[in-house]
């Protein structure tokens, strides 16, 4: 189900109701409630697939209870993997099987060794590699006795399936969000009034702002060897902003529909677009995922411990990595391989060439601070060719027609004559007045007929922008 | 609780209202070109006529007011054709209703209207989120449109989609969902009123425009003759026909499509309009024709039973299959006339 179909207006409130009006007094009936809610919510996409969550969930279960009673390190360990292995081998069977097999193929193929292909019509299940990164997760921090393991499997179960970030986030870590499930939760006007808020804005910036641009970026992706230099290049642009109005967007009707039934997500997007390096990007786009790779890879393979060198190879693999996370082709790997290898450089620089120098007077340290936004923007422009093309030679292709200056204004007439450009200085304006908050749509100071007025004209503008049931980007991931 | 509910249910009546405030500044029929090219002209001429064609392009492509008027010349018919491409019920039920209501329209002279005789639409859901599928989903004709299919005999899936697409478009339409762009260029070209949106008028400006004479269905024609599944010898077309017509007595009777039938004809009686039900040839609802029987000889016509009427299951007589030509359309009319002269001559006995 989609946060921006009909099917999931009818299924938030219905859910809603039954939670805090016919079960309000008891918690594992809230609970039980959110589990069958999360597998309805997720077997309406295809049912089939909710045995991997129910297998997930159970090896997870039984694996964190067995590490926790076990002494002995040895068992302990074994336990740890079984846990990893199963999620890994269930992530790495549905989403990367074809992709290795064809590398391979193509590989020996290289070097005139021709082998029979096997690849399999393995249809990826959504939101697998969050779920699988949640429960890992879980696993590790039981092991190392960060978290008591769950006693009761329908909280468990509840917290794996959790339907607001089961398919596309934020990745909860278990410390954080489990033990809401134990607790009672209670009704606030409050928190539930700005969930509201936040499902309107994050709707906004899905339907509105990503599914609008979404048609434009399509022609332009792949009209991308008959379009000018000026169209590739708004092209990229346009979808930095798709992207971010997708993926920030669905976290905030995420957290928003969380924060209805009294839980907490963390925050995953912090106006990541205004961030003055890339280093301050990462800490503030898909916030759960580079977190979580921070605390189970980065830091386990040594992180900052084994010098400059060491750090900047760590760097380099963590993102090479987490490119390989988003998608099972060369063109994700490079990406991250990208960003892990202007990271590294971007140590080193500042090692060795800025040495924590500081710019002193306050206007040219603002000025300066927006010249690397812009900057930091543009190398996420120039990557983002590689996250949004679907192969290398078409990568190619299209950094081939950027450089062609022939006719480099000329705008194709499908991209024309649309309302992008106010769209997106409005979510840039709301962004930036809110940029400290944890979500851009906290209105309380302004007067309550223009927080109504706002709120109305927002939704007017996502009624005429819904219903054409966009699928959101990170879905494949 | 109740404070959060009460203001998501005061933000929501406010959110309806102003998006429904939009209805306003369209016409009814906003949503169906076709249907609106050949109101605009009617609007202005609508004293010339006393008999009028409804329903979908069984009536649009076949039906020629020229050759019926010609046909029942002496009875002082002046005939104008307002079927449009699948305009079928409960569309046409919302079009016809709305213009017995319509004030800007003088329907003094209107004494007897034929209409397509067809069991409701199963919305499929591309067409629940198309402009056609929502404009006309007012809160009565979502609840007719409901009880149609729920009442129907199709099967539980397709009665479980249509009534979920229904629905879609019923709420799309309530809060004009992706409707303001669709709307402010329906009053542009409504207003130009350019060729292009008056081609439906046909050429004798009576709103009939014979398929071999639209060069957009070129493609339909082609498909026709070069796809096997559609095109089926005359003999085969002719047994299939008159074997589905000999299995109507066995088939089963659509009461809810029987009380909408019999309500618009007691809304045209008062009126005094006699409105009368057509079955057109090569009609994919032979069903209807239990319904069309229980609503009395005078208030239905059926001319699909290729035992009686053969040559319009001839391939120099169709366009394709569901569909006659020119030559076809032409025919048809001067058998509609024939069938259709007593009860215009006691339409206009009534009526002095």
């Amino acid at each position: 189900m989609l946060f921006n179909s009909y099917e999931f207006l009818i299924f938030l409130p219905l859910v809603w109701f039954v939670y805090w009006v016919l079960l309000r007094k008891t918690m594992r009936g809230q609970n039980l409630l959110l589990l069958v809610a999360s597998y309805v919510f997720y077997g309406w996409w295809d049912w089939r697939f909710l045995g991997l969550i129910a297998l997930s969930s159970i090896v997870d279960f039984i694996a964190a209870q067995k590490i926790h009673q076990n002494t002995q390190k040895s068992k302990r360990k074994a336990w740890l993997w079984l846990s990893i292995g199963v999620n890994l081998s269930v992530l790495l069977f549905f989403k990367y099987y074809n992709f290795f097999a064809s590398s391979l193929v193509n590989a020996f193929d290289s070097l005139n060794i021709y082998i029979n292909p096997f690849t399999l019509q393995v249809l990826l299940p959504v939101g697998i590699s969050f779920y699988t990164f949640q429960t890992m997760s879980y696993s590790i921090d039981v092991y190392h006795k960060k978290l008591e393991p769950s006693r009761d499997w329908i909280e468990f179960f509840a917290f794996v399936s959790f339907f607001p970030q089961l398919v596309a986030g934020p990745i909860e870590r278990a410390r954080h969000l489990l033990p809401q499930f134990y607790k009672k939760r209670e009704f606030d006007y409050k928190t539930s009034a700005d969930g509201l808020r936040q499902i309107l804005w994050g709707m906004f910036k899905k339907v509105v702002i990503a599914d609008s641009l979404a048609p434009s970026v399509d022609y332009i992706y792949s009209h991308y060897h008959e379009v000018s230099a000026g169209a590739l290049i708004l092209g990229t642009v346009f979808f930095a902003i798709q992207v971010y109005g997708d993926f920030s967007g669905y976290s905030d009707i995420a957290i928003g529909t969380a924060r209805l039934f009294g839980f907490d997500l963390m925050t995953n997007f912090r106006t990541p677009y205004f961030s003055k390096s890339l280093v301050e990007f990462w800490r503030r786009w898909h916030i759960s995922l580079s977190t979580w790779f921070r605390d189970y890879l980065y830091i386990p393979l040594g992180g900052n411990r084994h010098g400059i060198k060491g750090q900047a190879f760590n760097m380099v693999v963590v993102f090479t990595v987490s490119g390989l996370w988003h998608g099972a082709e060369w063109t994700f790997v490079l990406w991250g391989l990208l960003h892990g290898v202007y990271l590294a450089q971007s140590l080193f620089w500042q090692r060795y060439v800025i040495k924590g120098r500081k710019i002193k007077n306050k206007w040219l340290a603002k000025i300066n601070g927006v010249a690397m936004s812009l900057k930091i923007f543009g190398v996420m422009c120039i990557s983002y060719v590689f996250f949004r093309t679907l192969t290398l030679q078409h990568a190619w292709g299209y950094f081939k027609g950027m450089l062609n200056t022939e006719n480099f204004f000329e705008i194709p007439k499908a991209v024309q004559g649309n309302y992008h450009l106010y769209f997106i200085i409005a979510l840039l304006v709301i962004d930036l007045i809110n940029e400290k908050q944890d979500h851009q749509f906290k209105l309380g100071k302004v007067p309550q007929v223009f927080r109504w007025l706002i709120y109305l004209i927002v939704s007017v503008l996502i009624l005429q922008y819904f219903g054409s049931s966009e699928s959101f980007i990170y879905f494949q991931f | 609780m109740v404070k959060l509910v009460v203001k998501v249910v005061l933000f929501i009546a406010l959110l309806w209202g102003v998006n429904h405030a939009a209805s306003y500044f369209v016409p009814y029929f906003w949503g169906n070109d076709g249907w609106a090219a050949k109101y605009k002209y009617f609007q202005k001429n609508a004293d010339q006529y006393n008999v009028l064609f409804f329903g979908s392009s069984q009536t649009y492509r076949q039906i020629d007011p020229s050759v019926f008027d010609n046909q029942l010349e002496r009875l002082g018919v002046k005939s104008y054709n307002f079927g449009y491409e699948a305009t079928a019920t409960p569309e046409v039920n919302y079009l016809y209703e709305n213009l017995l209501d319509d004030k800007s329209v003088n329907l003094s002279k209107v004494n007897v209207v034929f209409m397509d005789l067809q069991p409701v639409r199963f919305l499929r859901s591309r067409n629940a989120s198309s402009m056609r599928g929502r404009y006309h989903m007012s809160p009565a004709n979502y609840a007719k449109a409901l009880n149609l299919v729920i009442n129907s005999h199709s099967s539980y899936s397709n009665r479980y989609n249509s009534i979920l697409n229904y629905t879609r478009a019923f709420f799309d339409n309530q809060f004009n969902v992706r409707s303001f762009k669709d709307m402010t260029k329906f009053r542009q070209r409504y207003g130009q009123a350019r060729k292009g949106f008056m081609k439906p008028l046909g050429e004798n400006d009576n709103g009939f425009l014979p398929l071999n004479k639209d060069p957009q269905a070129k493609k339909r024609r082609n498909e026709f003759l070069n796809c096997e599944k559609w095109y089926i010898p005359y003999s085969e077309e002719m047994a299939i026909y008159s074997q589905d017509c000999g299995l109507i007595k066995g088939a089963p009777f659509d009461r809810e499509l029987f009380f909408e039938c019999r309500r618009l004809i007691n809304l045209s009686k008062r009126k005094g309009i006699h409105l009368v039900f057509l079955i057109p040839p090569r009609s994919p609802y032979l069903n209807t024709t239990k319904v069309a029987e229980k609503l009395g000889e005078e208030h239905f016509i059926s001319l699909v039973d290729p035992r009686k009427y053969p040559k319009f299951y001839k391939m120099n007589h169709c366009f394709d299959r569901g569909h006659l030509n020119q030559r076809g359309a032409r025919a048809y009319t001067i058998a509609l006339a024939k069938e259709a002269r007593d009860v215009v001559i006691a339409a206009n006995a009534s009526r002095d």
